[in-house]
């Protein structure tokens, strides 16, 4: 595709590394497992954003730093006081939201639904 | 009104309904372009049938005629555009010129505090909210009880969804269409039909890039169920067209029909809308190149 992948979308993909390790991750193993031809400086540069928005933790390993995910909302709060967003449902009405309203009976049907996907 | 006006509305209405089938045909991406070139195609039509209404009313009054000097031949005799229905017409222009309006102030200011986004952003609120913010450089918000509530599969999928809108440009589909139902709200329907199609396509590419139908659905159904539990929506217009119909799509994916009826519909339909539209702006355009060479 022409089209440039967006910040979002290769911070999701570091993320997702950080996820699915077992302990904290350096820049290079996260480039290894992203299978990907990002330049290990754009990886590091994703790490450090993710790291300022609170959303990684970040230790001292050698020289180099290493990587783990932040694990709940505590953690997030205490690392980095975040803009004051007013994010409401009703203020976001033109935006794409992941999930609309439900009536009584699509939540009844999606707990059906639930029960399949997870057995 | 004469049947050259009523036949071409007639054609764009019928054209706009049976967009609504195209759902259940063809995939989500074909879906939400073929309906969003319909919407504006009606929209537009509509919009010059009211200029037209208005236009051909207004060169009844002697007054207006003696002085820009309408052409009469073009609608000879009593084609019945009464001064009436020429001030009904212009009245709907106006209003709809005010919705249109709110509309795009409405979208604006609803985007301004997300101005900064960049990337992923987790917002500290229990309120069960996931969005893509469109823009330059745009990203996408998490409220922080959803991001930490999903497993770490799960909040992948919603990364995924979210980041699919972006790259695909949803948000110029659904505004579009949007802003189409806003000035013409008999188009609301096909509007929600786009709005569900852009939903089903990043579904399709998120469940594609993390491998897993399943997990997406989960993902959906959990999320879905959050909200509800928060606060539950009285009744959709569409019901079944909402989350429960994304991951009933997601465990089974229905085999695409046959290609051809799939493209036949996509191409009646647009075809449809076009050729009613076109008619519209074509009589507009003769109207005024009669208006002002007369």
């Amino acid at each position: 595709m022409a089209d440039r992948r967006p910040m979002g979308s290769l911070e999701a993909q570091v993320l997702g590394v950080l996820w699915r390790a077992e302990g904290p991750v350096t820049p290079a193993e996260v480039r290894e497992a992203l299978h990907s031809d990002l330049a290990y400086t754009t990886v590091m540069t994703i790490l450090s954003r993710l790291w300022q928005k609170g959303l990684a933790e970040r230790m001292k390993q050698g020289r180099a730093f290493a990587y783990g995910p932040v694990m709940s909302e505590s953690d997030l709060a205490a690392t980095r006081m975040r803009a004051a967003l007013t994010a409401t449902s009703d203020r976001t009405a033109t935006m794409s939201r992941f999930v609309e309203g439900l009536n009584k009976r699509e939540a009844a049907a999606l707990r059906a639904l639930l029960d399949e996907a997870d057995g | 009104m004469n049947l050259l006006l009523v036949a071409p509305l007639l054609l764009t209405f019928g054209g706009a309904v049976a967009g609504l089938f195209l759902t259940r045909l063809v995939s989500p991406a074909t879906c939400a372009r073929v309906l969003t070139a319909a919407v504006v195609a009606a929209a537009g039509g509509m919009a010059a049938a009211l200029v037209l209404v208005g236009m051909a009313a207004s060169s009844e009054l002697s007054a207006v005629s003696d002085a820009v000097g309408w052409c009469r031949a073009l609608y000879p005799g009593d084609h019945g555009a009464a001064p009436w229905a020429g001030v009904v017409a212009v009245g709907i222009l106006i209003v709809a010129a005010v919705r249109g309006v709110r509309y795009l102030r409405r979208v604006r200011s609803e985007h301004a505090p997300y101005k900064t986004i960049d990337g992923i952003e987790v917002v500290i609120t229990s309120e069960p909210i996931a969005f893509a913010v469109p823009g330059r450089p745009g990203g996408v918000v998490m409220g922080s009880e959803l991001f930490f509530g999903l497993d770490a599969d799960e909040r992948f999928a919603v990364l995924a969804h979210e980041n699919a809108h972006l790259r695909h440009h949803h948000h110029r589909y659904v505004h579009t269409v949007e802003l189409c139902a806003a000035v013409f709200p008999f188009l609301v329907p096909l509007a929600r039909q786009v709005r569900f199609a852009t939903e089903r396509w990043a579904d399709e590419s998120a469940a594609t890039e993390i491998g897993s139908r399943r997990t997406l659905a989960r993902a959906i159904a959990r999320v879905a169920l959050m909200s509800h539990a928060r606060e539950p929506s009285p009744a959709l217009a569409f019901s079944g067209r909402g989350s429960s119909a994304r991951v009933q799509a997601l465990l089974h994916p229905v085999a695409p029909r046959r290609f051809e009826l799939a493209m036949a519909v996509s191409f009646g339909t647009l075809a449809a809308t076009l050729a009613g539209s076109s008619v519209q702006v074509h009589h507009l355009a003769l109207f005024l190149v009669h208006a002002c060479l007369s």
